[in-house]
């Protein structure tokens, strides 16, 4: 029996992963892939609660939204990329370090 | 769709009508080869001939169109504000609530945008930025901080600020051979979408206490349920979200490096839209949703966490700004300061209620008049061919164009807070406010933060006026476009009209 804690310690757990990464790795690319991670943990805590407490449809429309969203937010991260790997030819985050102070 | 509806939501809808259309027109007369140049080319530059006249020429008069549209937009906003037409809130969808606070917003966001986008003409085109896209974009963004400030409820909210951010990053990045602005667009792009993934998990949490997406019924939801630690973790990372879309120490790493790298109207953008429709929708927020006691008051209710980044950012903020070199640098740290005053009224709104939410929003209009201006100056100055962008660059740029050096000099002492410019009041008003509800510990320390601002704002004013150019350095002149002027002028009126006249604007 899958119960809204098992949902919700999966949430957490796809959250913190994409958190950690985030924080740690200095490619733009995997720093991409963990925001997206740390946007599906909050989807699947959505859907999760959604489903428990089917009161209104809300979380589902936000998760269908969201994932819209995060497309698009991942064209734009992307196209910044291209353009930081045409001025380093890479796709490092700490390489980019011409402003300081 | 009722006729009342249509009117409340008119401002958003021209600017994102005037949007798709621009981007329409231009794409059909990027085809035939023309410029809707003899439409619209009413006022001439003069100064340095351009080499491209036609490129040169498209670029005004679309920054002259979406001027237009956005300052028409602003005028319509301001109209439903000062009439009150509409009588009181109108519900939208469940999703939007135009009520007086939306309508405020509405106008800034759209004036700011207007300020951007008139003091951009010339600037593209030195930049050689794609002003086909620039103006577009800056628009849809701006649409997207309106209908921030109009959310009700949290996919709104979401998307609204998705809209505004995603055009902020595209606009920071828009000068693509610029390894600055590519690296500015990158570290604003991943601390937004960082600051954007936290935001939503904490708006999961909250929704899973109860159940709804409405502000209102998750106001009352959570007024019931207590301090749970998942009500807390949630709202805990929504405030955490909007620090970092407000700028607010310790979540202010990309604000120097983004205002530095992007063009100078797009920095004149993130400063004066952005900020202003994070602050709305955060004062909508924590007086709707986190209404009750525990999670408002102390000792761990958002108050008192706001108390908190409001100190550290005033004085994080002008401690940084002091050593700075670049003119931008300097005006991204003193927007990291002002948000630190605006957290002190956002504070006392947990005592105040409703009444301190005047003083933020008159303190924001304030901000965004002294801000576009200052902006436009930098964007009017130019140095060898490219802008000045160094304090040391305006050496002496006071006594040889004295009216520019004037306005910048009234811009920045509105910023100081110097009576009787608008700066003063909205701190005044911040503080006293603040002083009335027992926090007088943060308005002093807010009057001791801003008495460290006056170095440097007035360190650059000396710079003006008293120090003279360096023999054979380039110096910066001004490039003279009526439309930089105009905006020079709009936000000087507006500063001098909300300092001595400030009574209209506040209720």
């Amino acid at each position: 029996m899958i119960t809204l804690s098992h949902c919700l310690v999966l949430s957490a757990v796809l959250f913190f992963t994409g958190m950690t990464g985030f924080l740690l790795r200095r490619n733009m690319l995997v720093s991409l892939m963990c925001i997206e991670l740390m946007m599906n943990g909050a989807f699947v805590a959505l859907v999760s609660y959604n489903r428990f407490n089917p009161l209104t449809q809300d979380g589902q429309v936000m998760t269908l939204i969201g994932i819209v969203i995060a497309a698009a937010e991942a064209a734009v991260g992307l196209a910044i990329a291209v353009n930081l790997y045409k001025f380093t030819g890479e796709v490092r985050t700490d390489r980019a370090s011409e402003m300081k102070g | 769709m009722t006729l009342t509806t249509f009117i409340a939501l008119s401002p958003i809808l021209i600017i994102a009508a005037g949007a798709v259309a621009m981007i329409f027109v231009d794409a059909l007369l990027q085809k035939s080869g023309k410029t809707a140049g003899s439409l619209f080319r009413s006022i001439h530059t003069k100064g340095e001939p351009p080499v491209d006249e036609i490129s040169y020429a498209s670029s005004i008069d679309r920054a002259l169109v979406s001027a237009t549209i956005l300052g028409a937009a602003a005028i319509v906003s301001a109209v439903l504000w000062f009439g009150g037409q509409l009588g009181g809130v109108i519900e939208i969808g469940g999703a939007l609530q135009v009520d007086k606070l939306a309508l405020f917003g509405f106008m800034l966001c759209a004036l700011g945008g207007s300020l951007a986008s008139l003091m951009s003409s010339h600037h593209l085109y030195e930049i050689k930025a794609d002003e086909g896209q620039f103006h577009p974009v800056l628009m849809l963004a701006t649409c997207g901080a309106m209908l921030l400030c109009a959310s009700s409820s949290f996919i709104m909210f979401f998307l609204a600020l998705e809209t505004m951010s995603l055009g902020a990053y595209i606009l920071t990045g828009m000068r693509r051979a610029s390894p600055r602005s590519t690296e500015g667009a990158m570290k604003y792009f991943l601390m937004g979408a960082f600051a954007s993934a936290i935001l939503l998990y904490g708006l999961a949490l909250l929704y899973g206490e109860t159940g709804v997406s409405s502000f209102e019924a998750m106001g009352k939801g959570l007024a019931g349920a207590g301090a749970k630690p998942l009500v807390m973790l949630g709202g805990v990372l929504v405030l955490v979200g909007l620090a970092f879309k407000v700028s607010a120490v310790p979540f202010h790493m990309w604000t120097p490096d983004a205002y530095q790298g992007a063009p100078t109207p797009a920095t004149s953008f993130m400063a004066a839209v952005v900020k202003t429709a994070a602050f709305v929708v955060m004062l909508r927020f924590l007086s709707v949703v986190l209404t009750g006691g525990i999670l408002a008051g102390p000792p761990f209710g958002w108050a008192s966490v706001l108390a908190v980044l409001a100190v550290l950012t005033m004085f994080w903020g002008n401690m940084a700004a002091l050593k700075q070199k670049n003119i931008k640098r300097m005006l991204a740290f003193s927007s990291i300061a002002h948000a630190g005053y605006i957290l002190i009224g956002v504070v006392t709104m947990h005592k105040a209620g409703e009444a301190a939410m005047a003083g933020v929003l008159y303190y924001l209009f304030a901000y965004l008049a002294a801000n576009a201006g200052a902006f436009a100056i930098v964007c009017s100055a130019v140095k060898g061919g490219s802008e000045a962008t160094d304090i040391d660059d305006y050496r002496g740029f006071g006594r040889r164009h004295p009216l520019l050096g004037a306005a910048m000099g009234i811009f920045l002492l509105s910023m100081l807070g110097m009576p009787p410019l608008a700066g003063f009041f909205g701190k005044l008003y911040i503080f006293a406010s603040a002083v009335e509800h027992g926090l007088w510990l943060l308005a002093v320390l807010g009057m001791i933060a801003s008495v460290v601002s006056a170095y440097y704002y007035i360190g650059v004013i000396v710079v003006m006026f008293m120090r003279e150019s360096e023999e054979g350095k380039p110096v910066a002149v001004p490039v003279r476009s009526g439309q930089i002027i105009a905006a020079i002028l709009v936000a000087l009126i507006l500063v001098l009209q909300l300092g001595l006249y400030p009574t209209p604007w506040l209720r």
